[in-house]
């Protein structure tokens, strides 16, 4: 199968062309970015070609792209790509927008190109172990949600609003509500959040609550922020709780780790040794592509996420409950 | 029946809790939950007694189950928050549970070091009793004094027919702190707290930090002394116009 990249300015576009370059089936035909310097870097860095057009890029002979833009340019590459008959593997949030998320859900769909949304949350061996213990009614029926994702703050162009379109709500919000939607397969209806600046002294958002109400009566808690500094053990957190009729089970993503001690001013890490969520995420995209199935995470579960991010900071400014 | 518990001299001045006995004597009664009294840090004289006739000149610890409050009139009591009651507070000082623990303490002078905190406060707790918004509204009166008035609150419940019951509140500080407070009421007793501040994070869990492993030979990580109590209770009449405005928070939405 054959496989290019379009921009490297997410930096889990590094972590994908990893992933790729583990796959025997896969071939990694080339790369555009319209950052010059770093499209030729890392084409070097992975062996492949370098494309500064995007036009030329999507003629070659290929099956799927994989897109790790600015959120804001999302739309444009994977209409492009799609038009370009090429299937696609966007990186999260969908776009910045209902509208862009919609639109380019229909022209995927009008060209009959698989879009996936990179939510690789969802290939954590944890998160996947709760997802079945939740199937096969262990915790009963659930209750409540309590999620974190928290990180460092992680500049350049994330804390630019015209091209991230949001900070660490958007940043940290969607993974957390697509696996609560997941795990509960009901959709959220209410949405109230705080959203603020209190970390980094930038202009973006850096710090959010939100209180979320399920269709199904079932509330949530999530907390998303880039609070996270430097000399802090890990990056960040991926945590979920959920409260069962059953029981109550808790699951830190990032928990499979040993704490490495160290002379010097951050003196202690975890150093994880957990599965390759991204891994798994790529290896997913692969098979959907080579099956030609259905994708696991869709256009829709992004919007989704999307929608609820959005409201958030709809909420906030409002100081008010944001109804979907 | 009177269980002495003797213990060195208190460090602290509890002079005025000390009575003289004699006619028209009065005790001072601590009311509490007997599993979360640490004896060995409570440095005062205190009698564990189960029944008010059993009230001597000394401080007096009973369980808070035993009896009504009517029956401690003629008492100086000292009464968590949760037993609060609306009128005939005479002689009543009110002491917040969440206020009293070490862990929390320690938080607390961590988080106001350095003067206005800015930050995200989150408190999980699981509640080994029934739906019971005191406790709620007694923990929302700590974080108001720790962090200021608030200037929202939101509260939502988990549907009334489902077991465990599960409430979430948020809160906005207008000095720049947003806050998570979640209980579940259910058959165990935890207490989490997370501070992400400004180059600052605190996290503690009450079963992480059990000095004992198997955890069920202690209960220390949620543990407070009698000190404590009386050296951070109020009068009930203070209390009691927040603690009010509180609980009737947590049934809906104030902003």
């Amino acid at each position: 199968m054959k496989i290019g990249m379009m921009s490297f300015a997410h930096m889990h576009a590094y972590s994908y062309a990893d992933s790729l370059m583990k796959l025997d089936n896969v071939e990694l035909v080339g790369i555009f970015d319209d950052d010059l310097t770093r499209g030729k870097e890392v084409a070097e860095k992975y062996q492949t070609a370098y494309y500064d057009s995007q036009d030329a890029f999507l003629a070659l002979d290929m099956d799927a792209v994989i897109i790790c833009s600015e959120n804001i340019r999302h739309k444009e590459m994977v209409l492009n790509a799609a038009k370009a008959g090429k299937h696609i593997l966007c990186e999260k949030p969908i776009a910045t927008n209902l509208a862009d998320a919609q639109e380019m859900i229909d022209v995927c769909e009008d060209n009959g190109v698989i879009l996936q949304i990179a939510f690789p949350v969802r290939f954590s061996t944890p998160i996947q172990q709760l997802k079945e213990l939740i199937d096969q009614g262990e915790l009963g029926d659930i209750v409540a949600f309590r999620t974190t994702n928290r990180g460092q703050n992680p500049g350049g162009w994330f804390i630019e609003e015209d091209l991230s379109g949001g900070g660490a709500v958007l940043d940290h919000t969607v993974h957390m509500v697509d696996i609560m939607r997941w795990y509960l397969g009901h959709e959220i209806t209410e949405v109230r959040a705080i959203v603020d600046s209190y970390f980094h002294g930038v202009d973006i958002d850096d710090a959010g609550l939100l209180t979320l109400e399920f269709e199904n009566g079932v509330i949530a808690s999530h907390d998303a922020s880039w609070s996270r500094f430097n000399e802090y053990p890990t990056w960040g957190d991926v945590t979920i709780e959920v409260v069962g009729t059953k029981q109550t089970v808790k699951v830190d993503a990032l928990k499979e780790h040993f704490r490495l001690f160290t002379s010097g001013q951050k003196s202690l890490s975890n150093v994880f040794y957990g599965n390759d969520m991204d891994f798994g995420l790529i290896r997913d995209f692969v098979d959907c592509v080579e099956k030609r199935r259905d994708p696991s995470i869709t256009g829709m579960d992004g919007l989704k996420a999307l929608e609820v991010a959005l409201a958030a900071y709809e909420s906030s400014e409002k100081k008010a409950k944001v109804s979907l | 029946m009177t269980r002495r518990k003797q213990m060195k001299k208190p460090y602290v001045d509890y002079g005025n809790y000390y009575n003289k006995g004699g006619e028209g004597y009065m005790g001072t009664i601590v009311l509490a939950n007997m599993e979360r009294i640490d004896f060995v840090t409570t440095t005062i004289d205190v009698d564990v007694v189960d029944s008010v006739a059993n009230v001597r000149k000394n401080i007096s610890l009973m369980n808070l189950n035993t009896a009504s409050l009517l029956d401690f009139n003629d008492h100086t009591l000292f009464i968590p928050a949760t037993l609060l009651p609306k009128e005939n507070f005479n002689h009543v000082n009110v002491y917040h549970e969440l206020a009293q623990y070490p862990f929390f303490q320690q938080a607390q002078s961590v988080i106001q070091e350095n003067g206005a905190a800015k930050g995200v406060f989150r408190l999980r707790r699981v509640v080994n009793e029934e739906k019971n918004t005191a406790i709620i509204a007694s923990d929302l009166c700590v974080l108001s004094s720790l962090f200021g008035e608030p200037a929202l609150i939101h509260v939502l419940h988990s549907q009334a027919n489902t077991h465990p019951n599960h409430v979430i509140v948020m809160l906005h500080f207008a000095g720049g702190v947003m806050a998570h407070v979640d209980y579940t009421f259910s058959n165990k007793e935890s207490i989490e707290l997370e501070w992400s501040g400004v180059q600052q994070i605190i996290e503690f869990h009450s079963d992480e930090m059990n000095p004992f492993d198997p955890k069920s030979f202690t209960t220390l990580p949620l543990q407070y002394n009698v000190d404590s109590i009386l050296r951070n209770a109020e009068p009930a009449e203070q209390v009691l116009p927040k603690f009010q405005e509180f609980l009737q928070a947590v049934g809906g939405v104030v902003e």
